[in-house]
């Protein structure tokens, strides 16, 4: 009995020290981390806005796949573009995205941010073209839902991650109506 | 490439070594981390020795590793977050590493840190090689370019002329790997067979 | 995603072993003889419905709430040997005759990719508890499948003539090869129908 309570007792002790380690660990890299991660959204943000000013994060009236909108204002303090933060969904759990489109709901620009799905078949959404087949569609032409709606080319780009691409497909989809009713609205 | 390879000999290390070949930087990337863990494990484990009671020896041992796991994790997300992005799930994966814990549970518990030490960056090493081959002929094949870090000017990928355009695409899915892993065995069984014949005849 | 659709994406188009590359020593290793593949099988379709429900407890119910989501790993790796052993007690205990048939197959499950994988996957994608067990099972089972399909067709293999360096492992890894290629049709027909 003493020694399953000594054995157990080396076990634990163990697994303290190696708690110790990566609080250490995390403290010195938490700070890092977090600024990369801001970073990364920053700087995406920014090539989308283009010469607009960015307003920030605002969650009015947002619902289902829409989790938050920046609108992008020109000099004259009017609308130019909507920059969504959108949650499509996924193999597993959802796909986070963020895409700009113009004020009539036409999309501009799509990126897949910090999926955590498995490299592989999902993984291929980051790669570049993937989201080709979205950009231009929106308004006047329906955002690709289903892959009998893409080109032969775009139709290649997207094969092997069909979910992936269905789920995309939807929260732009959803992202397009949303931008129009502020267009509406304003 | 030497005669005891973890993958191609042992078949050791396999998970990793199939589904983060899809682009070189990446293999380069988790080849790294695992001698990193590899070597600071098999330090750690042969100075502990035989403080650790025998029926304790795995849990211990995995709880060892995870926690350097861990640690590279978290510089990885701090510092290089693309690829800690790029790697997902089999980072921390590389806790359960098979050839880790082989080499650590063989070796490094009966040597001295200095042998271990050694032991584990030869071992390390050859998965290095082997993470980087298949990668090579995946990324080529299944995409034509080949992905390294940005360095300076350089953007960090070579493009393959004629194959980027027309691309294998399955050498790039889950198929692809386990399809290059068959020949490369069957290469490298080939080539060690030889070379074990060679040797008998002379 | 509903319960089908988890079932469907871990057992078919997310399948472990042929699509995720999760478990893939003893899927080429053990798959020699069936009742190996079987055994194994049993045992880890078990174990990653336990392992994914207790990861997504221990996150949800202590990492998150007192900030040490970076303990992470090294708490699902203790929590896959806890269960081990327990389980393996419990089943001497209770039927000391079905431990003598799985039994020897637990050890090797403490390091199983699938099993670490699952319980990464459940927390990092966010399901609830329910779900969480549902995909142990169904990821514990599409690897179950993987691996009895891979047994079947080396026992045909060794009836076939292969050329000689391509013996043994190189023409497990390519059958396993074409054997994902087949399970893609499951990405492009089924789902196709299912959800588009």
């Amino acid at each position: 009995m003493n020694r399953a309570v000594a054995d157990g007792g080396k076990l634990a002790l163990i697994c303290l020290v190696s708690a110790l380690v990566l609080g250490v660990a995390h403290t010195l890299t938490a700070p890092t981390a977090a600024a990369a991660a801001t970073e990364g959204l920053r700087r995406d943000l920014a090539r989308m806005a283009g010469s607009g000013s960015v307003d920030r994060e605002s969650t009015e009236g947002v619902s289902g796949a829409v989790r938050g909108f920046h609108a992008v204002r020109d000099k004259g303090g009017r609308p130019t573009l909507y920059i969504l933060r959108l949650a499509g969904s996924g193999y597993g759990g959802d796909l986070p995205l963020l895409a700009a489109y113009r004020t009539d709901g036409e999309i501009l620009d799509v990126v897949l941010r910090d999926s955590r799905e498995t490299p592989g078949m999902g993984k291929r959404a980051e790669g570049p073209g993937y989201m080709e087949g979205f950009i231009g569609r929106g308004a006047a032409k329906p955002v690709p839902v289903r892959k009998a709606m893409l080109s032969r080319k775009a139709l290649d780009a997207v094969t092997g991650s069909t979910i992936t691409f269905i789920g995309i497909g939807r929260a732009l989809e959803e992202g397009a109506s949303f931008v129009r009713r502020q267009g509406g609205v304003k | 490439m030497s005669r005891r390879n973890p993958v191609f000999a042992m078949l050791l290390g396999l998970c990793p070594a199939l589904a983060v070949t899809t682009r070189v930087d990446n293999a380069l990337g988790l080849g790294a981390v695992v001698v990193l863990v590899l070597a600071l494990s098999s330090l750690t484990v042969s100075l502990l020795g035989k403080h650790v009671p025998e029926n304790l020896r795995t849990p211990a041992y995995i709880v060892i590793i995870a926690s350097y796991v861990t640690v590279v994790d978290l510089f990885l997300r701090a510092y290089a977050p693309g690829l800690s992005k790029n790697l997902g799930i089999f980072l921390p994966l590389t806790a359960v590493n098979c050839l880790i814990l082989g080499r650590v549970l063989i070796f490094a518990q009966d040597n001295p840190p200095g042998a271990s030490l050694v032991d584990a960056m030869k071992s390390g090493f050859s998965f290095f090689c082997a993470l980087v081959l298949i990668a090579l002929v995946r990324e080529v094949l299944g995409a034509g370019t080949i992905t390294l870090f940005a360095v300076g000017p350089f953007r960090g990928v070579l493009v393959i002329p004629l194959l980027s355009e027309n691309p294998v695409r399955v050498f790039g899915l889950a198929a692809g790997a386990f399809l290059v892993a068959g020949y490369l065995k069957a290469l490298y069984d080939r080539l060690v067979s030889d070379e074990e014949t060679g040797e008998r005849e002379s | 995603m509903s319960y089908v659709g988890i079932i469907v994406t871990f057992v078919f188009v997310q399948n472990f072993a042929l699509n995720r590359l999760l478990g893939i020593c003893p899927f080429i290793g053990v798959s020699r003889s069936p009742g190996t593949s079987l055994g194994l099988g049993v045992v880890i379709t078990v174990v990653s419905a336990l392992s994914a429900l207790a990861a997504r407890t221990v996150y949800h119910q202590a990492l998150l709430p007192l900030g040490l989501t970076y303990l992470e790993t090294v708490s699902f790796v203790l929590i896959a040997v806890a269960l081990v052993r327990l389980l393996g007690e419990t089943v001497r205990r209770a039927s000391p005759g079905l431990h003598a048939v799985f039994g020897g197959f637990l050890p090797l499950v403490t390091t199983n990719c699938v099993v670490l994988g699952i319980a990464l996957v459940v927390v990092r994608d966010g399901y609830g508890a329910a779900e969480s067990i549902v995909a142990g099972l169904a990821a514990g089972a599409g690897y179950f499948l993987a691996l009895g399909l891979m047994a079947a067709l080396r026992d045909s293999l060794r009836k076939e003539w292969v050329p000689k360096p391509f013996r043994g492992v190189s023409i497990t890894f390519i059958s396993a090869g074409l054997m994902s290629l087949a399970f893609m049709a499951f990405d492009r027909a089924l789902l196709k129908n299912l959800f588009g």
